[in-house]
């Protein structure tokens, strides 16, 4: 799995990579947990590369999702191929999650419009 | 259920499970006699079969709980037949075993239950552990029963509790004993469902032992009668469900069909049980 970090204006994006698995949720988390400490105001998670993600690996978001909340952060997931949009539908999580087609439309919600 | 890596011990093609030539032979009978089939990558294969034709022996074989009397078992590339247990337990983190009462730890609760493989076996930080218990309850329709011990669900529900554990570590494949009995048809559809939304969307492999036909031909996407009686250890046929279903063998087509009368041996002829009751065998 790799991470890529680009910033535009206040809004973070995260180009996530690979396989977000048992082996490395860890690596995702450590991220996320700090920039939920950086109060990061608004955060893009680009899937287009993620193969699949596990159990783990959602929980992880979930935990990231629970902690933007708290200081009023916001949220985003965009690109996400239909397997790994089946894992997210399957646990009932794409009812939680923003999720986007692409990043321009994740990004108009993440900085005011609508999507 | 993580896709295949690209290890040197992969099979280099998409079989999953691979049984060749399996015997096993209890004292002089021999209840598994020569099977051989294949399963794989995303089919739900259903293994089905009367009492005592030896599907439960031929799961505990393919899990690795059995050494057969001869033959092998391929998993992922690997021979579970001659394998250490350190090498079977490598195996055993990537399928899962639902079986058929559940086998759930009566001490713990049901989220315990589903825990103790991530415990086990990851470095899954315990907030993010309670979290996946959730999301697994919720697959199984059981939301809000962590904090209960098995004895006080009802049966049906401890087989989701074993289901939602076998799926805990989300494996690339998945053994079922009977998942679907004792269940109400509501139930039965929920589980039949998980099956194929697991297969079909996220990738994964299902091997399902059953006896329950509505639901084996719901889910399957190839099917495997073993026989018994006179065809004890042979598989009787194998195919998809429309080929089972077109099968003329009688034998299989009064299972399928839920007959009394046909060619499974209910009871002894009538020489065959004077020589049993008069002690002239």
């Amino acid at each position: 799995m790799e991470i890529k970090e680009t910033t535009e204006s206040s809004l973070l994006i995260l180009v996530v990579s690979g396989e977000i698995d048992l082996n490395h949720s860890p690596a995702l988390r450590t991220i996320l947990r700090d920039k939920a400490k950086a109060k990061t105001p608004q955060l893009l998670l680009d899937f287009t590369a993620v193969a699949y993600i596990d159990s783990s690996g959602l929980a992880t978001l979930i935990e990231y999702y629970q902690s933007a909340r708290s200081y009023s952060g916001k949220f985003a997931l965009c690109s996400l191929s239909s397997r790994v949009r089946s894992s997210f539908d399957l646990m009932r999580l794409s009812e939680v999650f923003s999720i986007f087609a692409d990043q321009a439309s994740a990004q108009k919600f993440l900085t005011g419009g609508t999507p | 259920m993580k896709s295949t890596t690209s290890t040197s011990k992969n099979p280099p093609s998409d079989i999953i499970l691979e049984v060749k030539n399996l015997v096993q032979v209890y004292g002089k009978r021999p209840v598994l006699n020569g099977i051989n089939f294949q399963v794989r990558k995303g089919e739900t294969f259903v293994i089905m079969g009367g009492s005592g034709c030896g599907k439960t022996t031929l799961l505990r074989i393919l899990i690795g709980a059995q050494r057969p009397t001869s033959g092998s078992v391929h998993i992922f590339g690997e021979d579970i037949t001659t394998a250490s247990p350190q090498e079977l337990d490598r195996i055993r983190l990537r399928f899962g075993m639902n079986f058929q009462f559940g086998a759930l730890f009566q001490s713990m609760t049901v989220g315990e239950n589903i825990a103790l493989p991530l415990q086990e076996h990851s470095q899954v930080d315990p907030s993010l552990i309670e979290m996946v218990v959730k999301m697994k309850l919720e697959l199984v329709g059981l939301t809000g029963f962590e904090n209960f011990k098995p004895s006080e669900i009802s049966g049906g529900m401890r087989k989701r509790v074993g289901l939602a554990r076998a799926l805990a570590l989300d494996p690339e494949l998945l053994f079922s004993d009977e998942p679907t009995s004792g269940l109400d048809p509501v139930m039965t559809a929920v589980v039949d469902q998980l099956t194929l939304d697991s297969t079909r969307k996220i990738g994964v492999t299902a091997v399902v032992v059953s006896h329950d036909m509505t639901s084996c031909f719901r889910i399957a996407t190839r099917m495997l009668m073993l026989g018994s009686g006179s065809r004890q250890g042979e598989i009787v046929a194998e195919g998809t469900p429309a080929e089972i279903k077109a099968n003329p063998d009688p034998f299989l087509q009064q299972f399928i069909r839920g007959e009394a009368d046909g060619p499974i041996p209910f009871r002894l002829s009538q020489d065959d049980y004077l020589k049993h009751l008069l002690g002239d065998g």
